[in-house]
């Protein structure tokens, strides 16, 4: 019985809990932007952004419910979104009935809200639904209301009432609400089954029978049956509940009993799981906070920097330490020395002062080197304290992927369906934890990754068979930590990326000449799929996004300061790995000093750092490629990155550090490495404005500012002017 | 040690003081005198947060000339712009003159290079001139007037086109070499 009241049966009792906090949320907010963006249009029924936005919403509303199983909250987004499609391609105009349908829906999502807060079931919309389904008809003068949906025993109790939506929550559950219905019959009753099967279509013609205990399936192996309980939706009231109920045979019906206490399944009249309580808190104001802790962090790790520079200055054996030492002796032998020979009394006065004063600085020296130890000691609970308040500010952002994974278990089976496909769906590393707002972001991009999957990536079972593979196929979502970022996978074992295909579609749109595709290796084809517009056919459906292709995909994760790469394998499968740094806010980073300015690289990005002497150096071409152990890497200077005004002075090669992007490896050469460092990243365009290549700035513990290295843009634009060597393992 | 900028002694409160004055004098408005090449010039005083010595200054690539690079302000990174160089001069070794005055351009932060900064300065409203429809052509958008105080004539410079990070991306996108021209590659 598929049901808006019987959310996704995968999910847990504690995932969905944790699904249905976020939902809720979710659309709460999505609602009111929605209404706001409605309200703008009243006004401006053709501003091309708000129907954007307002289409957005939807489209999002819609996602979330469909995720969560929500069939009726699904179905009527999906009509509204189609709408709205029509609005934004401009084939139909926003007119009164469109806006006050869509408040109504609105309103019927709010209503769904409360109710799910609440663990009540859904009502139905149907009439709504129809509603909405005939704003993208054109205007008959002689269209009716298409009738209400016939009940299945015709003229068995009063029919039911087209029941019209009612934004108020109080009059609408007054209207439908749930009765829990005990039949009860005669002992010994011949076809007491085929009695049961009655009494539930005459139920079912006043209202929507959503639970019966025992199942209708179970009445033929049942035939003695003496109680049916049911549960009924229904706007009819008790004398014509119990009228429909009362068949001939039936003793007994009693209204609105106790569900029964051997009840198999959680049944819809029961609250739903538990919505944890939670308090929302502005972005902003844990964003305020993060930024103070990255500043902390920078200044701990100057405080760590000072200590361990004045290290050699405490030592026992430095300096100050020998001198308590010397200083006795001195005095010894001078008091020796003054007691046999003569010396002047005023010479043995000032030696003696002068003892007096080294003893004193010796003295002052041990107070000094207890002082420091109390520092190196007060430095290290500093430490331990801002660790402690990084993680914990890092850890209010922080969740862990299983609720995002979780969704893709209804999604999968449903695409599948959808496909006609069997797949069956392998998870792992639910538990890593990545900041919320990427979790966010990811949604949309894993989803047109899963389906992709699905979609292309899975052959039909007999070319599976044929291939010897099993029939059903196995998509893995994955994720893990490696350092300090979280890498989520996504593979299939279907038929791998075909790259004839793409290398044909690449030369079909213009992207690439014949003969130049005809050169082009494996890898170099599969990169055209990030391109925009090369998406593979669409389909618009429930679950696919309209237009979102693997160029927005990438954009995305790239937004997130993330990167993405894929790895196929023909006849054995398909995997993207998507990197992700844990958060966004603070980066450990390499940190290294060019004649232009100190730059600092995301340490995930760095593979290696080498020396590379001159005879391991090649000029192709006035492009210049260094050989590390056998792999020839290109070799660039911040120079051929970027341009300088003003000069830069010739770089003095101290090291070479190979910075790597997926696959991709290039070789820098830098003036000298500063070591690593947490460093706070801001954004250059807060006050001015992006640089392509640099991923932002840093304020280092000395308050100089230096660059941070957008690793994936820098390759694009060293690609641009010459080939990254591919990396071939 | 941070090497960050020192603040002056005029600072935004004491800037603040001033203005509260401002509003009843009608008729006046202060300004901050500034100098580039013996010229004198005027921002108007709302627009000015601080006035810093010069400090530690990042440079930046793929940017005009006259953008010198970023510093930071107290956590802050703001962009550094060379006046001089933005009005087309020679460019000129810092010295103890030289200051960077803070402006406030709708919500961002940007530093002005300037030879000195003279003074602060009220000047009687009447006594400003609007730029003339022959001067106000294309390049001298960002000169808002005229004014003269005893026997100074100064420039009245409107901050908000002068250093709209708007037009200096549009600048940036315009007039930069980028990586593929065939003068940066060795």
């Amino acid at each position: 019985m598929a049901d808006a009241s019987r959310p996704n049966q995968d999910l847990s009792a504690g995932e969905m809990a944790e699904f249905l906090a976020v939902y809720i949320d979710e659309t709460g907010e999505q609602c009111d932007q929605f209404v706001q963006a409605l309200l703008a249009l009243e006004k401006d029924p053709v501003d091309a952004r708000r129907l954007a936005e307002a289409f957005r919403l939807i489209h999002s509303i819609k996602g979330s419910a469909a995720l969560l199983g929500f069939d009726r909250i699904t179905s009527l987004a999906h009509h509204l979104e189609s709408h709205f499609e029509r609005l934004r391609s401009g084939s139909l105009l926003l007119d009164g009935p469109a806006i006050e349908a869509s408040l109504r829906c609105i309103d019927y999502f709010r209503i769904c809200n409360e109710r799910l807060r609440e663990g009540e079931p859904l009502q139905p919309a149907d009439d709504l639904l129809e509603d909405v389904k005939r704003l993208s008809l054109p205007p008959r003068p002689d269209a009716e209301r298409p009738p209400a949906s016939p009940a299945t025993v015709p003229a068995a109790g009063p029919a039911k009432e087209p029941a019209p939506m009612n934004p108020d929550p109080k009059e609408a559950t007054a209207v439908e609400r749930l009765r829990r219905i005990r039949v009860e019959f005669a002992a010994g009753l011949p076809m007491a089954d085929l009695k049961a099967e009655l009494v539930l279509a005459r139920l079912g013609g006043i209202g929507e029978v959503v639970e019966a205990t025992p199942a209708a399936a179970e009445f033929a192996a049942n035939p003695t049956i003496r109680t049916l309980d049911v549960v009924l939706r229904t706007a009819a009231a008790g004398g014509p509940i119990t009228m429909a109920a009362d068949v001939d045979g039936v003793v007994r019906v009693d209204l609105d009993v106790e569900p029964p206490a051997a009840a198999p399944v959680a049944s819809a009249a029961e609250p739903g799981p538990a919505v944890v309580e939670t308090m929302r808190v502005g972005v902003d104001r844990l964003d305020v906070l993060l930024n103070l802790v990255g500043e902390l962090v920078v200044s701990r790790a100057r405080f760590v920097q000072l200590v361990a520079e004045m290290a050699p200055l405490f030592r026992k054996t430095a300096g100050g330490g020998r001198q308590g030492v010397a200083a006795r002796s001195l005095r010894d032998s001078v008091e020796s020395m003054l007691r046999t020979t003569d010396v002047p009394a005023d010479r043995a006065a000032a030696c003696v002062f002068q003892l007096d004063q080294l003893e004193q600085q010796g003295r002052m020296w041990e107070e000094g080197h207890r002082r420091y130890s109390e520092l190196v000691e007060s430095v290290d609970h500093l430490t331990r304290v801002a660790d402690g308040l990084q993680r914990g500010v890092l850890g209010t952002r922080m969740v862990p992927v299983s609720p995002l994974f979780g969704r893709f278990k209804r999604s999968v089976r449903d695409i599948a369906n959808e496909l006609g496909k069997n797949v069956t769906l392998e998870l792992s590393g639910e538990k890593t934890e990545l900041d919320k707002r990427m979790i966010d972001e990811l949604g949309d991009p894993l989803v047109h990754l899963v389906r992709n999957a699905i979609d292309h990536g899975i052959e039909p079972a007999d070319v599976r068979l044929r291939r010897g593979k099993p029939e059903t196929a196995t998509v893995r979502l994955a994720a893990s930590h490696r350092g300090n970022s979280v890498i989520i996978s996504i593979s299939d074992d279907g038929g791998g990326i075909d790259v004839e295909r793409i290398r044909e579609r690449a030369v079909a749109r213009g992207l690439v000449p014949a003969q130049e595709a005809a050169l082009l290796g494996p890898r170099e084809l599969i990169d055209f799929i990030w391109r925009p517009g090369f998406s593979t056919a669409q389909q618009v459906s429930s679950i696919s996004g309209r237009g979102v292709g693997m160029d927005i995909v990438r954009t995305r994760i790239e937004s997130l300061n993330g990167s993405i790469d894929v790895d196929s394998v023909p006849g054995e499968g398909t995997t993207f790995s998507i990197r992700l740094p844990l958060t966004l806010a603070i980066a450990r980073c390499m940190l290294f000093r060019m004649p232009q300015a100190a730059f600092a690289v995301p340490v995930e990005a760095v593979r290696e750092i080498v020396t590379v002497g001159d005879e391991q150096i090649l000029s192709v071409g006035g492009r210049r490629v260094c050989d590390i152990r056998g792999e020839f890497l290109p070799l660039v200077e911040m120079d051929e990155v970027f341009s300088w005004s003003g000069g830069v002075p010739t770089v003095e090669r101290g090291a070479v550090l190979v910075l790597q992007a997926g696959t991709r490896a290039v070789a820098v050469c830098v003036s000298s490495l500063l070591g690593t460092q947490d460093l706070v990243v801001k954004s250059l365009d807060e006050n001015f404005m992006a640089i392509r290549g640099l991923g932002g700035a840093s304020i280092l513990g000395d308050g100089e500012v230096c660059l941070l290295l957008d690793v994936a843009a820098v390759f694009e634009m060293i690609t641009r002017s010459r080939p990254v060597a591919e990396r071939h393992p | 040690m941070p090497c960050g900028p020192r603040l002056l002694q005029q600072t935004v409160t004491g800037m603040e003081s001033l203005r509260g004055q401002d509003s009843k004098q009608n008729g006046s408005a202060q300004f901050v005198g500034f100098e580039i090449d013996g010229q004198k010039y005027l921002f108007r005083i709302e627009r000015i947060q601080e006035i810093l010595t010069p400090g530690s200054v990042t440079r930046i690539p793929d940017v005009p000339a006259y953008v010198v690079g970023v510093s930071n302000l107290r956590g802050t990174i703001i962009p550094i712009i060379d006046l001089r160089l933005l009005f087309g001069l020679a460019p000129r070794t810092a010295d103890a003159n030289t200051r960077t005055i803070v402006v406030n351009v709708g919500d961002r932060t940007v530093g002005c290079m300037v030879d000195a900064v003279s003074q602060v300065i009220r000047i009687p409203l009447n006594q400003v001139q609007r730029t003339p429809d022959t001067v106000g052509a294309d390049s001298h958008r960002s000169i808002e007037g005229f004014a003269r105080a005893g026997e100074n004539l100064f420039i009245l410079l409107d901050a908000d086109s002068l250093i709209d990070p708007a037009s200096l991306a549009a600048a940036h996108r315009a007039g930069v070499p980028s990586v593929s021209s065939p003068d940066m590659v060795p």
